[in-house]
């Protein structure tokens, strides 16, 4: 399938006491329609900062994107002027954050938000954009939605407000949804609930799933497609299911390893050391010279400690930054 | 070290925060060398009165109503008025931290009835309260010093109350009540530091307020008879106010470049030491 | 050996606001051993951290029984509490609110020894440095400060910190929920590993139940102020009894893309009452699939149906056979 979103090459900085730091270097993606494409990463791997670049939402300065293509739809995001940018945004791209209560306004009711973000977009009456809130909200399952249109956000449980977010991000019917840590901050019977409904919410609508997680839990529940970032650098991009079966990349296994499995016999496995990886995520203006995760790296040897291996496509279609699994390949 | 050069550099990028800085040290030079360099009773009257600025080479600054030189007294004035304005300001801090530490640290009664003494000085307007207490004790340095700091301790008291609240609630403190650490050291060595920031801030503008009140209250001639501060100064160029303005404009200038460069340096000091801003 | 080194009886925490009494724990019991971790899980506003916080002294019980080794500590003043402090430590959540920052890392980790009068500055001095090493850290990061440390790293002086004066037992309070994956295994392996060092007992209480099956011996799960299930660790998992804790098995996301995708399973629907204003009867019976009249009227007691593992549910029940039948 033809991808409605492909990123090239982004580059994003920020500046610092000492001049522009790289936060994001050379990422590149691809999301088709219906699918959800999963980035994971630990702090500071670049994962938020790729996704809010895509849509310009970064503060410039300090921020500023140096370099790349953003193609929605073959149209390059980035050379859009502000206005431009704005009718994308909401329109084609919408976008859930971590902690929906500051990204709602606390002195409007749920429903004056939602018609506000309707009318910004479309031509529509106030009395039908406040019908389609309501509309709205029964579609993200929020029970008694004509009594709780009415309710300002702190009046709502944090699932409840991260609800009300997914209705205000699909009001619009976007092609692209961005999804940053949406279920994070919430309870795992919660996350689940939220989960489901996004899952639902896109065989419904067909949007493609931006989903920004640092879980692996939740990337193998919903996504379809992998990327794991490391130091603001895709070192691994995988189908779900090989991936989380066989890691290429060190970090992505010591991820997996260092992540607390569940067994369903509790025995086996549990009260065994888990697979720690030493250390801490370098700052973007501290890498070292070579691959950024060498310092770390149990299979580290010479070559990876002075170049920087390049994400490069295997025989069998996957992708890593690895000189180990590039010189197995090849 | 390094925290100090941190808080320079912030500190030194907002350029009236320089100058307020280096306003109050030109102040704090003239209060320190300037009677050795302008020596003399500001009291004794030197020359005829009435003498206008600029006409006589000996007395730059010109004479009062009756003849005392009126440079002498702004020099000599600079070191009443900075001595009051710190020394207010110290005995404010010193009843405002405590009352609002034990108050904020023990909440409960302890609070309520510490807050609601803080509330009874907040309701009297502060000057007319300043101007009560010194008429009541006779206009001395130690009654007006004591005066100002009564009408300004309560705002150190509430600062610190809200800062100790939201401190004592984090982890650290429970940390050192888990550890069995006792209170006074808890309220003393871990969370005072941790307001210091906010309460220098404020000191710095309780110091300009306090020149002020004391200019005020000599101006009303409740000052201390025996010292020529800035505000007897303006007062005894009251009388002449409209044939001899300068009197009272000169020592008011003074008073004016120094609470100035109290308020810039207090904002900039808001700036360096305020956390929130740090990252930028 | 006799009995629990910590016993806690019918506790109850209630507080007193302006919008009623809110009853974050209402009625707990639970027991440590020597040696063993006891894992407390629950989502947020269950109770478990204020449980953690009675147990240590933080927060004054409304009433019930807190023992150590047989000696009742709960409603001690502080001053009363001291003697017991140094068996009963704690880990906070958050390592970046439970340093002072305006302390050096070597001074941190000193004072539960200064407080406590242990040794003089010389002795001090080295036992710290032993402590940071032992928890991963070199000597001469002693002299910065906590703003210079990662999450991490500020974790291992918090463990550091409790670990100064020697004690018993460690509540630990979601100790590695605010770090990342690599940095949690991390913490984890070093708390495993001071336990079977020093024989030392945890109540580790987090809303993360890969991580509580990781650790725990025995694990209690919380709802509401209450615990609804309580179970060694393998016969949870094996079989959980609680509807309650069912949902909250099913819901934990795991690292393994062969598990069915969320989407095609049943879920719970709602979310976690206000503790101010619980429903009557079995607090989960609003989300309850199984709920009948009876959940409404009578709250279930928490009963033994095996060995070890009691269950708070009106559908749970031990035949004479000694099988157990649930919902």
């Amino acid at each position: 399938m033809a991808p409605i979103l492909e990123v090239r090459n982004l580059r994003t900085q920020f500046s610092g006491p000492n001049g522009y730091v790289t936060v994001v270097d050379g990422v590149s993606l691809t999301l088709a329609q219906g699918e959800t494409l999963a980035i994971v990463g630990e702090s500071g791997s670049g994962k938020s900062v790729t996704a809010m670049s895509i849509l310009r939402v970064l503060p410039e300065p300090p921020a500023r994107i140096a370099g790349g293509e953003v193609l929605l739809e073959g149209r390059d995001l980035l050379k859009l002027d502000e206005e431009a940018m704005r009718a994308v945004r909401g329109h084609q791209i919408s976008m859930i954050f971590q902690e929906p209560m500051t990204s709602l306004n606390p002195v409007m009711t749920i429903g004056d938000q939602i018609v506000e973000a309707l009318c910004e977009h479309r031509d529509i009456s106030q009395d039908d954009a406040f019908a389609e809130a309501v509309a709205l909200l029964e579609r993200v399952r929020i029970p008694d939605a004509k009594r709780r249109v009415l309710e300002y956000p702190h009046r709502l449980s944090g699932g409840m407000r991260q609800r009300v977010m997914i209705a205000m991000a699909l009001a619009c019917r976007p092609q692209i949804l961005i999804a940053d840590e949406p279920t994070t901050a919430l309870d795992v019977t919660v996350q689940a609930q939220i989960l489901t409904l996004l899952a639902k919410l896109q065989s419904e609508f067909g949007m493609g799933i931006l989903l920004i997680t640092h879980n692996l839990g939740v990337v193998a529940r919903v996504a379809q497609r992998v990327m794991v970032m490391y130091a603001g650098r895709v070192v691994e991009e995988a189908p779900v299911g090989p991936l989380f079966k066989h890691p290429l990349h060190p970090y992505t296994e010591g991820l997996l390893g260092a992540t607390p499995r569940m067994h369903s016999d509790a025995e086996e496995g549990a009260r065994q050391r888990l697979v720690d990886i030493p250390g801490t995520v370098p700052l973007p203006d501290k890498l070292p010279p070579g691959c950024a995760f060498a310092p770390r790296c149990p299979k580290v040897f010479d070559r990876c400690l002075k170049e920087r291996p390049e994400l490069v496509t295997n025989r069998d279609g996957r992708k890593t930054a690895c000189f180990l699994t590039q010189e197995r390949t090849a | 070290m390094q925290a100090f050069r941190d808080f320079w550099r912030r500190y030194r990028r907002k350029t009236s925060a320089v100058i307020g800085l280096v306003l109050l040290l030109f102040v704090f030079l003239v209060a320190f060398v300037g009677p050795w360099i302008v020596p003399g009773d500001p009291w004794d009257m030197a020359t005829m009165p009435f003498l206008w600025p600029g006409t006589n080479a000996e007395f730059p600054l010109g004479s009062d109503t009756l003849g005392r030189d009126i440079l002498t007294g702004i020099i000599h004035g600079s070191r009443v008025s900075l001595l009051i304005g710190f020394a207010a300001t110290l005995a404010a801090l010193g009843l405002g931290v405590t009352v609002g530490a034990l108050a904020g640290y023990f909440r409960g009664w302890i609070d309520d009835v510490l807050m609601r003494i803080t509330e009874i000085f907040q309701t009297v307007p502060t000057f007319l309260l300043a101007v009560v207490l010194v008429a009541i004790f006779k206009p001395s340095m130690t009654t007006i010093v004591l005066a100002i700091s009564a009408v300004t301790w309560p705002s150190i008291a509430r600062l610190v109350r809200a800062e100790f609240l939201s401190l004592r609630e984090r982890e650290f403190v429970q940390s050192c009540v888990v550890i069995g650490m006792g209170e006074t050291r808890i309220i003393f060595r871990q969370i005072l530091p941790n307001c210091l920031p906010p309460i220098i801030v404020m000191s710095s503008v309780m110091v300009a307020s306090a020149i002020l009140t004391e200019s005020g209250l000599s101006f009303l001639g409740l000052g201390d008879p025996n010292l020529m501060s800035w505000g007897t100064m303006i007062g005894i160029g009251r009388d002449a106010m409209r044939t001899a303005w300068y009197m009272s404009a000169l020592p008011g200038v003074a008073i004016l470049i120094t609470v100035l460069a109290l308020n810039l340096v207090g904002e900039g000091l808001n700036d360096a030491l305020n956390p929130r801003l740090k990252n930028h | 050996m006799s009995g629990p080194l910590l016993s806690i009886a019918g506790l109850i925490v209630h507080f007193n606001t302006s919008q009623g009494t809110v009853r974050a724990v209402d009625g707990v019991s639970l027991s440590l051993n020597k040696g063993e971790t006891l894992g407390l899980v629950g989502e947020s506003g269950c109770g478990k951290s204020t449980l953690g916080k009675a147990i240590v002294g933080l927060v004054k019980p409304t009433a019930g029984s807190v023992q150590l080794d047989g000696m009742e500590i709960a409603g001690l003043s502080r001053g009363e509490l001291r003697r017991h402090r140094a068996r009963l430590q704690m880990i906070f959540q958050d390592p970046y609110a439970s340093l002072n920052p305006r302390l050096r890392v070597g001074k941190i980790i000193e004072e539960p020894l200064s407080v406590h009068g242990v040794g003089n500055a010389r002795e001090r001095r080295a036992a710290v440095v032993q402590l940071a090493e032992r928890v991963g850290l070199r000597p001469e990061m002693l002299t910065r400060h906590p703003h210079e440390f990662s999450g991490g790293q500020r974790q291992r002086i918090g463990i550091a910190r409790a670990l100064a004066l020697n004690p018993e037992i460690i509540i630990c309070d979601e100790p590695v929920s605010a770090l990342d994956v690599s940095v949690q295994a991390q913490v984890v392996n070093l708390l495993g590993d001071l336990q079977r060092e020093r024989g030392l007992s945890y109540l580790f209480i987090s809303h993360d139940l890969s991580v509580v099956q990781h650790l725990a011996h025995r694990v209690a799960v919380m709802y509401l102020g209450k615990i609804v299930e309580q179970a060694p660790r393998k016969s949870l998992w094996a079989r959980p009894l609680h509807p309650y804790t069912r949902t909250l098995l099913a819901a934990v996301p795991v690292p393994d893309p062969d598990q069915p995708k969320l989407i095609d399973q049943p879920m719970v629907e709602g979310e976690i009452p206000s503790p101010l204003n619980p429903p009557s009867g079995c607090h989960f019976r609003t989300r309850c699939p199984f709920a009948q009249a009876i959940c409404a009227e009578q709250e279930p007691a928490l009963k033994e149906v095996a060995d070890g593992h009691f269950v708070a549910c009106h559908f749970v029940e031990r035949k004479p056979d000694g099988t157990v039948t649930a919902p």
